[in-house]
């Protein structure tokens, strides 16, 4: 076995509790963070990555405590995201037991502040989260670019580009979201996940639209992701960690047992 | 209760190492100077961050030769940049002394595999380890089963002289890299036991029962 393929279950936080993604109607509470992280651990999972949906400042105190609760009982690699916007509060995650964190819409606004956050804590804990969305028609050339504020502002910023500019400011990953994907159950957007993998020499996460086991094995294989992400599949007891890595074993792909 | 002491030096998760070590049910005291590593029953020496710091950190902290001499009758562990750290001297940024406990340099990893192929740098994810020349028997990797693997996050490997030191390795790129390091009551890994699930919590029990 090489490195193997990591299989990251991610839980939306809000005001403590994991919620089933937002995009969907029916939101439901899936349960305390503390409890579904240990479940993942238990099944397999490589890493742990939390998103803070609402991110406020209000909210800031409950994440701490959430993640420090987190990191006493899961041993295994934890990322935070949503809301890092300062070094004060990457440092505020990993003193409280992250292992990385994820910077998505600071680095649009302030690019600086990847480049000010590796040379602080070192790229292997900056995870650059790129939401992206299709721009071109389908008579041209495939192009995505970069949304803010859950896929509704559009920045004009190149993918591609954007992916790489992070790279050469140290990011250690890139987290990449697909917005017309996410929460549609279809499967990852491959050509975009690919188009980024392939551009970039740090790990790319392939997340947005998982529905079904083989999704997960198509990010690998098709999308040349290192890392596949994954929420509702694994919340409601739809697929267990453990299920996904087997399927993802049968498709030739090396992952943790 | 097993005691164990955490050498504090400002570089690394200290916070998490901990945790693991407790949830072990260790007691964890944490020594920032001499006196506090001297009355050690077991100590462990993490570390996340780069070798010249860290070095230059010890010193600051007058831990040097105190580290040196502890290290030759307590059980041992350093963890990643920590094991890194007990070799000779490291070519990370500038070529800086290590604490000399095992003989080697600390190297940056390769940036091809055997085979020609670009790799990717960190070595970052769960990687399986394996026996080189030395069986684990009796060491603290005696219960881990061949279908195994580790988490690591790092740059930098430990190139030792001598083969015998070299308790298990992992395979990049067709080269076999230091996982873990053993010389006597000496012990150090590459990966993180504090991050390996509950392969890596096994290993956190057996350095408690040396």
């Amino acid at each position: 076995m090489s490195l193997a393929k990591r299989i990251i279950p991610c839980l939306d936080v809000d005001n403590g509790r994991v919620v089933k993604g937002v995009q969907f109607v029916d939101i439901r509470d899936a349960g305390d963070p503390v409890e579904v992280a240990k479940r993942y651990d238990k099944q397999g999972a490589d890493e742990i990555t939390f998103l803070d949906i609402t991110a406020t400042s209000d909210n800031r105190g409950t994440t701490v405590h959430m993640v420090e609760q987190v990191a006493s009982q899961v041993f295994i690699p934890l990322t935070v995201g949503g809301g890092i916007r300062c070094v004060d509060d990457i440092r505020t995650m990993l003193n409280a037991g992250a292992d990385k964190v994820a910077i998505n819409s600071a680095a649009i606004f302030n690019p600086g502040f990847v480049k000010e956050a590796c040379e602080a804590f070192g790229s292997q804990c900056i995870v650059v989260a790129i939401d992206a969305k299709k721009v071109s028609t389908d008579n041209d050339a495939d192009k995505w670019e970069i949304f803010t504020h859950g896929g509704r502002k559009e920045t004009g910023i190149d993918a591609i580009e954007w992916a790489q500019k992070m790279e050469s400011y140290g990011a250690g990953e890139i987290l990449l979201t697909s917005m017309d994907r996410d929460g549609t159950k279809i499967g990852f957007d491959l050509a975009l996940t690919r188009a980024i993998a392939d551009s970039v020499n740090i790990p790319v996460i392939a997340s947005g639209g998982v529905g079904e086991l083989k999704h997960l094995a198509d990010g690998v294989t098709e999308g040349h992701a290192e890392a596949v992400l994954a929420a509702s599949i694994f919340h409601f007891g739809q697929h267990t960690v453990e299920e996904a890595k087997l399927a993802m074993q049968q498709q030739g792909i090396e992952v943790r047992l | 209760m097993s005691k164990i002491t955490l050498i504090d030096y400002g570089a690394g998760n200290l916070l998490n190492v901990q945790r693991a070590f407790e949830h072990c049910g260790a007691e964890v005291n944490i020594a920032t100077t001499p006196e506090q590593i001297l009355t050690a029953d077991r100590l462990v020496f993490p570390g996340v961050g780069a070798f010249p710091q860290a070095m230059a950190q010890l010193q600051k902290q007058n831990l040097v030769d105190t580290i040196k001499e502890a290290a030759n009758n307590k059980p041992f562990l350093g963890i990643c940049l920590g094991m890194q750290m007990l070799l000779d001297q490291s070519d990370e940024f500038e070529l800086t002394q290590g604490l000399g406990l095992i003989a080697g340099q600390v190297k940056q990893l390769p940036s091809t595999s055997i085979d020609g192929q670009p790799m990717t740098i960190p070595h970052m994810g769960w990687s399986q380890i394996h026996p080189n020349q030395v069986q684990w028997q009796g060491s603290l990797l005696a219960d881990i089963d061949a279908n195994n693997a580790f988490y690591f996050v790092h740059s930098f490997y430990a190139d030792v002289a001598d083969a015998k030191d070299q308790l298990a390795v992992f395979d990049f790129g067709g080269h076999a890299i230091s996982a873990a390091l053993q010389k006597d009551n000496i012990i150090g890994c590459q990966f993180h036991p504090e991050k390996s699930g509950e392969m890596g919590l096994k290993i956190i029990e057996s350095f408690l029962q040396i």
